[in-house]
């Protein structure tokens, strides 16, 4: 009964952390520009408000 | 295991059981980041490298933990979180060893976390387990990881294929009511019908 909810609950646990961890280590400066434009690209939300 | 077991494994998985026109995994970038050649080969080298290590992860999780306790039937969920930990950890590895990987990778790897092409890659290899009567661990282990090549090359191969052809299509005089998405799926359908034709040949 217990084993599931352990190995559920380290995966969650695995996942908070590495996203953490992702979103406390900076874009490097250079790649800033290509992040916007492909965040742009792929994404097609008609509503956006967000345009350049 | 003999070397023509992992051959067929990635011909079969590139070609005849193609991850987007056979089993239809994976249409969401297929339509979404296929606009331009450059965007497409990212793409493909992103899903291509999560995918290998994400099935060397699940495999290794369901042969090692899941089954071995009993507990199989949390697999999907377990497989979605070993995925979205992957490329979350992937990413900010990217971010600090190599700016020009994560300038030409990086950006896919947020969408990659959603491309059920992975996931059903992984879940695909748990299915071969029993159906192949595989049963040592590392046999099984070297199946998944042939799939995923495979089924990573198979992809990199439509999609880029895709995106070649629908930037022919923006210079083509195509009509109005046929322009963008609608002509797009046309193309899609007929590219399906000619990989059918390989159908067999393994």
């Amino acid at each position: 009964m217990w084993i599931p909810i352990v190995v559920i609950g380290g995966l969650v646990l695995v996942y908070i952390g590495t996203y953490y961890l992702n979103k406390k280590t900076p874009i490097p400066d250079e790649c800033k520009d290509v992040v916007d434009e492909a965040t742009c690209t792929a994404c097609h939300n008609f509503t956006c408000s967000y345009k350049k | 295991m003999s070397f023509t077991l992992f051959a067929t494994a990635i011909i079969s998985a590139m070609l005849i059981n193609n991850v987007i026109l056979m089993q239809f995994l994976g249409i969401c970038p297929f339509l979404g980041v296929s606009k331009k050649s450059s965007a497409a080969i990212g793409m493909s080298a992103a899903v291509l490298f999560v995918m290998i290590i994400s099935s060397a992860i699940t495999y290794t999780l369901y042969d090692l933990v899941l089954y071995k306790y009993g507990i199989p039937y949390i697999s999907t969920i377990a497989f979605i979180l070993v995925i979205a930990s992957l490329v979350q950890f992937v990413e900010m590895f990217i971010k600090k060893t190599s700016k020009s990987l994560y300038k030409s990778l990086g950006i896919y790897l947020p969408l990659i976390t959603t491309n059920c092409a992975i996931l059903g890659v992984s879940e695909g290899n748990i299915t071969n387990i029993w159906v192949n009567h595989i049963g040592d661990y590392w046999g099984g282990l070297l199946i998944a990881l042939s799939t995923a090549v495979g089924t990573g090359l198979g992809f990199g191969l439509i999609i880029f294929a895709f995106s070649s052809i629908r930037e022919k299509l923006e210079a083509s005089d195509v009509p109005a009511a046929w322009k963008g998405v609608p002509i797009s799926l046309v193309v899609a359908g007929i590219m399906s019908l000619a990989f059918l034709g390989l159908a067999g040949i393994i």
